[in-house]
């Protein structure tokens, strides 16, 4: 039997049970949106990510304690680490002292924090910093001020809040001069920063700027110990050699690499890979939807090959050897589930760009769309072959008979 | 030689762990250009017979000889070219595929061929011109009375060029003037050199073909021919 009649038998028979064919395509459609979106969404994150580190600055360096091998288990909280492995403000002063470039140093601890004002109460992120935050991290103020240098020598509880901090307490009202309760010790807000949405390192609308000297004095960070530092190459080129030069001098000082240095790139391929991990498991999720389908679409071949004995003891009596009769119902499966899973492309396509994108980024690859379409035919294939199978085995004599 | 030959052809079936011996050592032999009514009351074994003969079941013992070749032991793939080659099936309930127009069923066979046929689809419209109808090609069969959905059947069987015609009550559906076009079509191949073979049980259908087997639990009881 030569492809084209083939095929024509197989789009009559989906055309000829079409509310059923539908229901049965209806699973594939799910199932592959279902991978297409979450795809989407995992890459879309990636990318969005990786555009931010992208535009965190070329000429930044990440110091952080502790050898590289485990630095995607650790993420700051400003609480204890390794023994030994510790970056600390003379170490820093050293940095400063003998890099022969000009360079801008912001160390910073991060920790979880409540923050409340009235009978409002938000989490958000306490970045605890020194002066030169602001220009390492391309921070400005949309109001008010940054902290400056006596903010950081003299423990002031002044603090600088995220835009989306200032929004969400004092709705309406400029928050400059409020009191505000972080972990329930008061500060005094003298700059709110101008937006900057979400970063890599969380969402700076939602941080507060402490003093970096606070943290030790009213939040328990270890003393002396600087979770993240932040070196800003004032020539973005030199930022290579900067590098060389922190871990000379900190091997010297330390007298072991118990320090990594990250710069845009191995940040770059850091997070990508860790991301790519999170984008495949997205996908598996929506797997499972696909085998759903799939198994949908075994059910309803299975009931398609009873109600059709007679047809298949007509073609057998006129000749047609087993694998012409496997082969018409597996053509059939795998055109049921290969047209699901356009259907499925195109309508994870309109979703993702008609509703999913205001709320999360999402960017649909073109290897997604030809893995998913791919998907769907062999899942066709695969839940197909039992009851393609089942037919083909049928003995002529009882096909012919069934009623 | 014998077109057909058949030696101690034996059929038994296991029904709920009972026995039943649909055919108990049939030998008889059919001419080419034979016309042949096979007759007997129901459960007497004829349509085993009329199965084994065209190879849609094999028998559990015995030799069955096709044109000297012994088809008995053939695998299903083996059996299914014979019918396709050889074998023209007129069933009585017509058995026509319903989603298909007229010409594409009597098309059909060609799907299954082995080679591939010349000119398939204006011998499809000769054998429908053949039967009568010529003007019901672009037909689906509910579109069709039972008559011309079992002449479309028999453009069918023709397609292929098959050396036998195999019927099985072909007009057990239809009324007596659809039987009557129905038995002088079969006249008619059977005087251009077809071999007939029709299962029946109507005596009056059966008394048209030169020959008549008589079937009785499993056995051949009589013959009678001009």
């Amino acid at each position: 039997m030569d492809l084209r009649d083939s095929y024509r038998n197989a789009t009559r028979a989906i055309t000829g049970a079409r509310m059923r064919s539908f229901l049965t395509m209806l699973g594939i459609i799910i199932g592959i949106a279902a991978v297409i979106l979450l795809m989407a969404v995992g890459e879309g994150s990636k990318r969005d990510i990786l555009a931010q580190i992208q535009g965190s600055g070329s000429g930044n360096l990440y110091l952080t304690p502790g050898a590289q091998s485990s630095i995607l288990s650790r993420r700051g909280n400003g609480g204890a680490r390794d023994a030994g492995a510790k970056i600390t403000m003379d170490d820093l002063k050293e940095i400063e002292a003998k890099v022969t470039y000009p360079v801008v140093v912001s160390p910073t601890n991060t920790m979880g924090i409540t923050i409340k004002r009235g009978n409002t109460t938000m989490a958000g992120s306490g970045v605890f910093a020194t002066e030169t935050y602001f220009e390492v991290n391309n921070v400005t103020v949309a109001s008010g001020r940054l902290l400056v240098t006596s903010d950081v020598s003299n423990r002031t509880r002044n603090v600088v809040i995220g835009a989306n901090v200032g929004s969400t307490l004092f709705p309406g009202l400029s928050p400059l001069g409020q009191l505000i309760r972080i972990n329930g010790m008061s500060f005094k807000v003298v700059g709110v920063a101008a937006s900057k949405g979400q970063s890599f390192i969380g969402n700076s609308d939602n941080a507060v700027i402490l003093p970096l000297t606070v943290g030790e004095k009213s939040f328990g960070i270890p003393h002396d110990r600087i979770t993240m530092t932040t070196i800003k190459s004032v020539n973005p080129d030199d930022s290579g050699a900067v590098a060389n030069q922190i871990a000379g001098i900190l091997e010297r000082r330390h007298r072991a690499v118990d320090f990594s240095i990250l710069d845009q790139k191995s940040l770059t391929t850091l997070f990508s890979s860790a991301l790519s991990i999170f984008t495949t498991l997205l996908a598996a999720i929506g797997g499972l939807s696909l085998l759903v389908g799939g198994i949908g679409i075994m059910n309803i071949m299975l009931v398609s090959v009873t109600e059709r004995t007679r047809e298949i003891g007509i073609r057998k009596a006129l000749g047609a050897k087993e694998r012409d009769i496997l082969s018409q119902f597996l053509i059939e499966s795998s055109l049921l589930s290969g047209a699901g899973g356009v259907i499925g492309v195109v309508f994870s396509i309109l979703v993702a760009n008609l509703l999913i994108k205001r709320f999360l980024p999402t960017y649909i690859t073109t290897s997604s769309i030809f893995l998913a379409v791919g998907f769907s035919i062999a899942v066709g294939i695969f839940f197909g072959v039992y009851p393609a199978r089942k037919a083909a085995r049928l003995r002529p004599v009882e096909a012919l008979r069934y009623e | 030689m014998d077109l057909i030959q058949l030696s101690e052809l034996r059929k038994t079936y296991a029904i709920g762990g009972v026995t039943i011996e649909a055919l108990a050592g049939v030998s008889l032999a059919i001419d080419q250009r034979e016309f042949v009514a096979i007759m007997g009351p129901s459960g007497s074994g004829k349509s085993t017979l009329m199965h084994i003969l065209g190879c849609l079941d094999s028998p559990t013992s015995g030799r069955y000889l096709l044109k000297g070749k012994d088809v008995s032991s053939l695998r299903s793939d083996e059996l299914a070219a014979v019918r396709n080659r050889d074998m023209g099936f007129v069933f009585q309930a017509y058995n026509l595929l319903p989603q298909m127009t007229a010409l594409e069923n009597v098309m059909l066979p060609l799907s299954y061929a082995a080679r591939s046929v010349k000119d398939g689809r204006r011998r499809a419209e000769e054998l429908m011109e053949r039967v009568g109808l010529k003007e019901r090609i672009r037909n689906r069969p509910v579109e069709m009375s039972g008559g011309e959905q079992q002449r479309v059947a028999i453009a069918r069987a023709l397609m292929m060029e098959p050396s036998i015609i195999l019927a099985d009550e072909p007009t057990g559906n239809l009324n007596s003037k659809g039987a009557r076009e129905i038995v002088s079509i079969f006249k008619e191949l059977h005087e251009e050199g077809k071999t007939i073979i029709y299962v029946t049980h109507d005596d009056n259908i059966g008394a048209q073909a030169e020959r008549v087997i008589r079937i009785r639990d499993g056995l051949v009881v009589a013959e009678e021919g001009d």
